[in-house]
């Protein structure tokens, strides 16, 4: 019976919150349009935000072949640790690997992002027409940009390699060994040269391997960034709305109403707490759905906004909703009245917000950065940008979840005390 | 007819914010109401009949004292009290934003009802209240006597022994009041025990059976209507309109032999008198000699306002 009681009062909440056009409007249109216009300001896709050099590692295998003068396997090591051209210093943070399960390893830990491997006979068998020879790349997929950017140069050389090079230095050194075994031969020898780079043309002669150390390979999308930071903070802003209702109920005596029915009061703050928290948690789904679909269809990046671990994502949006949810009781709760309630949730929350990262990065910025971690919006963000573009998983939100549960206790705690004086009687 | 309520030595006293005030005298309200009865507790704003019912119904704690309503108290059993009782606010107690519909089974699923229960008693209020076409538009679309009457359709969901209404006509039409006042009439005849507060004589002398007098926290009268009248013998109140009359002459005017008490308020003098045609020659010529412009006069039979004018020197609407 007292469930019941307690799922009336919240029926009533929400659903004055989602019939409210004004509060629609505000709660659910503003955030996404201000994500969407930031989202297409970035280009709605992949952008250079962060220009951190990726960390690879090459293991170069490669023996060569008596037929080219350099194995393959070193132009590798070459461009990517030894002597890699200038254009793409800033990007790659390369270093020789001789052990490659360590190295592998290293992806795991997120230590190294990318690990080149360049078999025994890579040579040998990119320079047999018929064969070709593979490369196998290990990656790490939440390493984000700077893992993106040294596996588009690892494509870009190896695009190179085969169109431009491997035809010619298969060809030339056969051909000079046929002719000064026979002169007669030139002529055969240029046209095996000829069928060679034909060959080569139609079937690459180098493949890249790629194996993905903990998942698929994420885009990045910038919605992934402003998606979640805009939708939390109106997710705080409609839950103030929620709580701020219990000051509105006090003025309009249906809060001493419900108190005179047979009902104990806790039932009406139970209520009131469901119905903040449900409302907030629908607010966050509609917004999340509505990002997808503006990433995918308005965009056509084709990224998962919010990551593609689905137990992450619902521990991630309870538990900010209910650390939100506890922070608009407590304001709501030193209010004197909903007006002034509602002028100090606004400035409150917007501080939040922009402390928190919501408009723009702020965890790098001495000082914000570390003001930062006070705001739920900022662990909250952080939760979902590392299961979206850092392809993390639920253990790595795990510290997220435990800090965002341990405001909401806190807030929920000081909310019930200064509720509980203030309607003392 | 057996005692419902009984107030035993019900006191609440505030404090800083909301005081240094007390509702109630030291020794506290004595009071009974008795079953099937419509008792009217008649006082001006401020007069503490909201701080009394309050109490009554389990919102305020008494500072001392007990509630005993239908056989249980109200500070040692309060939801069992809260289960006899239909509270009507003075404010429109409402969510604006739900339908009269909404409203009524939302309070019904509080009281206890739920399914097919809730559903039949809604219809039954919506019939009662004369809303059942409009039942699904929202409250805000209503008039002001349309959410009176949801207000009081709400302390009715339950069925309650008794209803508390608290000052249910403030601020609404006359034809919407003629409503409300019918409607308690009704439902005292249907059994139920009433508890009214107001501070409109009218209609505490139309409703009542019994009515207490109220002023600064304390019961200063307590009786039928006829027996309150009683209390100011055969007293009449004169009014005549006076605009802003010297002091002098309200004292000569209060002088008059058989004039009881002479008050200004509102642009008129009122005067307490025995036998008040004899004394109004006398007075008018008072007036004359004071070279005032008399705009009127009236004559009123002994009623709650002389009885509460009698007790407090102060009329009701002050």
């Amino acid at each position: 019976m007292i469930w019941r009681k307690i799922q009336a009062i919240a029926w009533a909440d929400i659903y004055q919150a989602l019939t409210d056009r004004s509060a629609l409007l505000f709660n659910f249109a503003s955030p996404l349009a201000i994500s969407m216009i930031i989202g297409a300001a970035f280009g709605g896709g992949s952008n250079d935000v962060d220009v951190e050099a990726a960390k690879v590692g090459v293991l170069n295998l490669d023996t060569g072949s008596t037929q080219v003068e350099q194995a393959f396997g070193d132009i590798y090591t070459q461009v990517l640790v030894e002597a890699p051209p200038e254009e793409l210093s800033d990007f790659i943070d390369g270093k020789t690997i001789t052990d490659e399960k360590k190295a592998r390893r290293q992806i795991g830990d997120g230590d190294l992002d990318v690990l080149v491997v360049v078999p025994e006979d890579f040579t040998a068998n990119v320079i047999t027409p018929d064969k070709g020879g593979t490369l196998r790349i290990y990656y790490n997929p939440g390493a984000g940009i700077p893992g993106d950017v040294a596996r588009s140069i690892i494509d870009g050389m190896t695009t190179q390699l085969n169109n431009q090079n491997i035809a010619l230095q298969v060809g030339i050194p056969y051909a000079s060994e046929q002719a000064a075994r026979n002169n007669q031969a030139v002529d055969a020898a240029v046209a095996y040269v000829r069928q060679a780079s034909q060959q080569l043309r139609e079937k690459e002669a180098i493949t890249l391997n790629r194996v993905s150390i903990e998942g698929d390979v994420q885009e990045f999308n910038s919605l992934q960034y402003f998606g979640p930071g805009m939708a939390i903070l109106f997710m705080t802003y409609a839950l103030s709305n929620g709580a701020i209702s219990i000051l509105v109920d006090q003025r309009n005596w249906t809060m001493q109403r419900i108190w005179t029915t047979p009902s104990p009061r806790t039932v009406y703050l139970g209520g009131k707490m469901v119905g903040i928290y449900v409302t907030g948690i629908f607010q966050m789904l509609i917004l999340m759905l509505a990002m997808i679909f503006a990433a995918n269809v308005v965009f056509g990046s084709g990224v998962a906004v919010w990551g593609t671990d689905a137990i992450g994502i619902v521990l991630v949006l309870a538990s900010v909703v209910a650390a939100g949810a506890g922070f608009a009781l407590v304001i709501a709760s030193f209010a004197k009245n909903p007006d002034q309630g509602g002028s100090i949730s606004t400035l409150v929350l917007t501080i939040s917000g922009l402390l928190g990262g919501a408009f723009l990065p702020v965890s790098d910025v001495p000082v914000l950065g570390q003001l930062s971690m006070l705001t739920l919006n900022r662990w909250g963000l952080d939760g979902f940008t590392t299961l979206s573009f850092d392809g993390g998983t639920v253990m790595d939100i795990l510290p997220n979840v435990a800090v965002l549960l341990g405001m909401a206790v806190v807030f929920f705690t000081i909310a019930l005390f200064q509720f509980g004086r203030r309607f003392r009687s | 007819m057996a005692t419902f309520v009984k107030l035993d030595h019900l006191r609440k006293q505030y404090s800083p914010p909301d005081g240094p005030y007390a509702v109630g005298p030291k020794e506290g309200v004595n009071l009974e109401i008795l079953e099937g009865e419509i008792f009217s507790l008649l006082g001006p704003n401020g007069a503490g009949k909201t701080t009394i019912i309050s109490m009554m119904s389990g919102l305020l704690t008494p500072t001392a004292g007990d509630v005993v309503l239908g056989g249980f108290s109200i500070t040692k059993q309060p939801l069992d009290v809260k289960k006899q009782i239909g509270v009507v606010p003075q404010d429109l107690a409402l969510y604006p934003n739900l339908s009269a519909r909404q409203n009524l089974n939302l309070f019904g699923t509080l009281y206890g009802l739920s399914g097919k229960n809730l559903s039949k008693r809604t219809d039954e209020v919506l019939e009662f209240i004369d809303l059942k076409d409009r039942a699904n538009d929202k409250i805000s679309e209503y008039s002001g006597g349309m959410k009176r009457r949801v207000n009081i359709g709400v302390g009715l969901m339950h069925r309650p022994k008794m209803l508390f209404l608290d000052e249910p006509t403030v601020a609404i039409d006359p034809q919407s009041r003629r409503n409300i006042l019918d409607t308690v009439k009704e439902l005292n005849q249907q059994g139920m025990t009433v508890l009214y507060t107001t501070h409109y004589m009218e209609e505490a002398q139309e409703l009542s059976n019994r009515i207490g007098i109220i002023d600064h926290g304390q019961i200063i009268a307590l009786g039928t209507l006829d027996e309150l009248v009683k209390t100011v013998g055969e007293y009449d109140v004169i009014r005549l309109t006076l605009p802003e009359p010297p002091a002098l002459v309200v004292e000569r005017l209060g002088a008059i032999p058989n004039i009881q008490r002479a008050e200004t308020t509102d642009g008129e003098v009122r005067l307490i008198a025995r036998d008040g045609r004899q004394q109004l020659p006398e007075a008018i010529r008072i007036i004359n000699e004071a070279g005032l412009a008399l705009h009127g006069v009236e004559i009123e039979e002994p009623n709650l306002e002389a009885v509460f004018l009698q007790l407090t020197g102060r009329a009701l609407r002050d």
